[in-house]
């Protein structure tokens, strides 16, 4: 299938003089699939995806979206197709739930008016589907650090792009909200035939949910392919320095650790 | 944790403070040195063969008009810089805006003629030049420290024009008594030529915040989540400063020195109404005005036939509202 996002021999650093965090990496999300990157800590993850979605220039390499180089397209064109959320985002004292959510209608409403009936429907879908609307009038700094994540997944929603960005979107989540963001970001590659990218740390959620994985180790792409074929022992034991072993029961994965590989 | 009460409607805000200010401005015609009773006021206003026709139309008005005008655009330059540098602490006064203007202003007194429209210009110079360190900063102005830091450049800045302002006054001592008065911050003997500058700077600059006022909002998101909005963070964040300084200058070049509005109003209004733009801004300017004219109010009548000076008595009400601020951790 005809990669959507496409990134080719991507070396990246985060300042000029700085020596590189991502080399010569290339890396393909199609239409419609949840890809997993999964790697140690400072494996480049975020890196990667601030790349993809347009907030780091590669030192290397390119970027395009459906071909086209992604820094030259309109901004606010990327931003109706691509959205990204960072590892930790954070919004001014005071704003409202709603407010925040509605941000997400920025590229798609004009500029200067106030947003329509219509402009403002993806943002009652965003509150519902993340189980937030009975928040809306909350403040979002009164919030706990799990409602606050889901409002921002909303806020990102609401954005409506074809590519969701999503760096550590579980983090700070329990288990059954870990669960129905999972759930919810699948169902999205399913109906909307949206694409979602995520930096994750559990990788049985990675192996579980996504349809494609791509395991990252020092700025590097060590295999990518699905769950099975990219988390095996031997790629674990190199990545994560464990020895390690992902087990399929009744469509279910478990990881079993045996310990420390070195 | 801080009562989360639905955002009260801009819409009754608005018109609620709209006939607040309309209100006080009917007090302070009747108010100040000559008593003039209330229920003559309208008559003399608009019977020019009234005694204090003159009073009422020629000094009265021009000067709430100018109190109206000078407080809106302050209380609109507060809001403008609290957002771009993301940090409610933040005030034109408390970051050297408003003594960057006040340098702007002096430079052209001592140097040029007193023409008016060229002080409005020197000042709004002045100001756009004081907030460049400010943009500088911006961007880590939310983060830790930020509030420090803040703080710190404004202490620099205000140190560094005000002995600009010292240096000068010092060496031109003969034309130094026009910007004395300047410092105080004050409305007297000020009419409708004055209010003939502000007014459309005024127009120009609120036609601008009207038309930022959703992509503002933007601002209110930290910088990688506005841009991947696909909003221009540095250019917005430069036009609303811009705007900023242009209302600050303007409203020095009349007003001198005054404080403390850009930093109260916001506040109080963010409060009410969070810091949405659209409702923030719009309410910002009425407060602003409400404030000033009260504050110009009392100025000229608490202590008739002497005049306080306006600067000074607003100061009175922002310093504490400000150590408030800060001890309650609201930046």
């Amino acid at each position: 299938m005809k990669a959507l996002l496409e990134a080719e021999g991507l070396t990246l650093a985060h300042t000029r003089g700085s020596a590189p965090v991502v080399r010569a990496l290339d890396l393909e999300v199609r239409p419609g699939e949840l890809l997993a990157l999964v790697g140690p800590n400072a494996s480049g993850k975020s890196t990667t995806l601030a790349a993809l979605g347009r907030e780091l220039r590669p030192r290397e390499g390119r970027v395009t979206l459906d071909e086209r180089e992604i820094f030259s397209l309109p901004r606010r064109e990327f931003a109706r197709r691509v959205a990204r959320l960072p590892q930790e985002p954070v919004c001014i004292a005071g704003l409202r739930v709603e407010a925040l959510v509605r941000c997400g209608r920025f590229p798609h409403a004009s500029p200067l008016r106030a947003p329509s009936a219509a402009d403002l429907l993806p943002v009652e879908q965003a509150l519902e589907r993340t189980g937030t609307t009975s928040l809306r009038a909350r403040r979002v700094d009164s919030l706990s650090g799990g409602e606050r994540r889901r409002v921002w997944i909303a806020m990102v929603l609401a954005q409506d792009a074809d590519v969701l960005l999503l760096d550590e979107p579980c983090a700070g989540l329990d288990l059954r909200h870990r669960l129905q963001l999972l759930e919810l970001l699948r169902a999205l590659t399913r109906e909307r035939g949206s694409s979602v990218v995520c930096a994750i740390h559990e990788l049985e959620d990675a192996a579980r949910f996504a349809d494609r994985v791509a395991v990252l180790k020092d700025g590097m792409k060590l295999a990518s392919g699905t769950p099975s074929e990219a988390l095996t022992a031997e790629n674990l034991r190199s990545a994560f320095g464990v020895e390690a072993e992902l087990r399929w029961e009744r469509g279910l994965p478990s990881l079993r650790v045996v310990g420390d590989a070195r | 944790m801080i009562a989360s009460r639905p955002a009260a409607s801009g819409a009754g805000a608005i018109l609620g403070l709209a006939l607040l200010l309309v209100l006080a401005a009917s007090v302070s015609l009747a108010l100040g040195a000559a008593q003039i009773p209330a229920r003559e006021v309208l008559g003399a206003l608009l019977d020019r063969a009234h005694p204090d026709h003159l009073l009422l139309f020629e000094v009265r008005t021009p000067r709430i008009a100018l109190a109206a005008l000078v407080g809106a655009s302050l209380a609109l330059a507060g809001a403008l810089v609290q957002t771009s540098v993301r940090n409610s602490l933040a005030d034109p006064g408390l970051l050297g805006v408003t003594s960057g203007a006040g340098l702007g202003a002096l430079v052209w007194l001592v140097f040029a003629p007193t023409h008016a429209l060229g002080l409005s210009a020197a000042a709004m110079l002045g100001g756009l030049a004081a907030i460049v360190p400010v943009l500088a900063l911006s961007a880590g102005a939310s983060g830790p420290g930020g509030a420090a830091r803040l703080i710190l450049v404004g202490v620099a800045a205000n140190a560094l024009f005000g002995s600009a302002i010292a240096l000068i006054t010092f060496f031109f001592a003969d034309r130094a008594p026009a910007y004395v008065a300047f410092t105080v911050g004050s409305l007297n003997a000020r009419g409708w030529p004055d209010v003939s500058i502000v007014a459309p700077i005024l127009v120009f600059a609120g036609v601008g915040v009207a038309l930022l006022r959703h992509p503002l909002d933007a601002l209110l998101l930290d910088d990688t989540s506005a841009r991947s909005l696909g909003v221009p963070v540095r250019a917005l964040r430069l036009g609303a400063c811009a705007l900023a300084a242009a209302l600050t200058g303007a409203a020095v070049s009349v007003a001198g020195l005054v404080g403390f509005v850009g930093l109260v109003v916001p506040n109080v209004v963010r409060m009410r109404v969070g810091p949405e733009h659209a409702r923030l801004l719009p309410l910002c300017a009425l407060g602003g005005a409400l404030l000033a004219v009260v504050a110009d109010t009392i100025a000229r009548s608490a202590a008739a036939p002497l005049e306080l000076p306006v600067g000074a008595l607003l100061a009175c009400v922002g310093g504490p509202y400000f150590l408030w601020l800060v001890l309650r951790g609201h930046a």
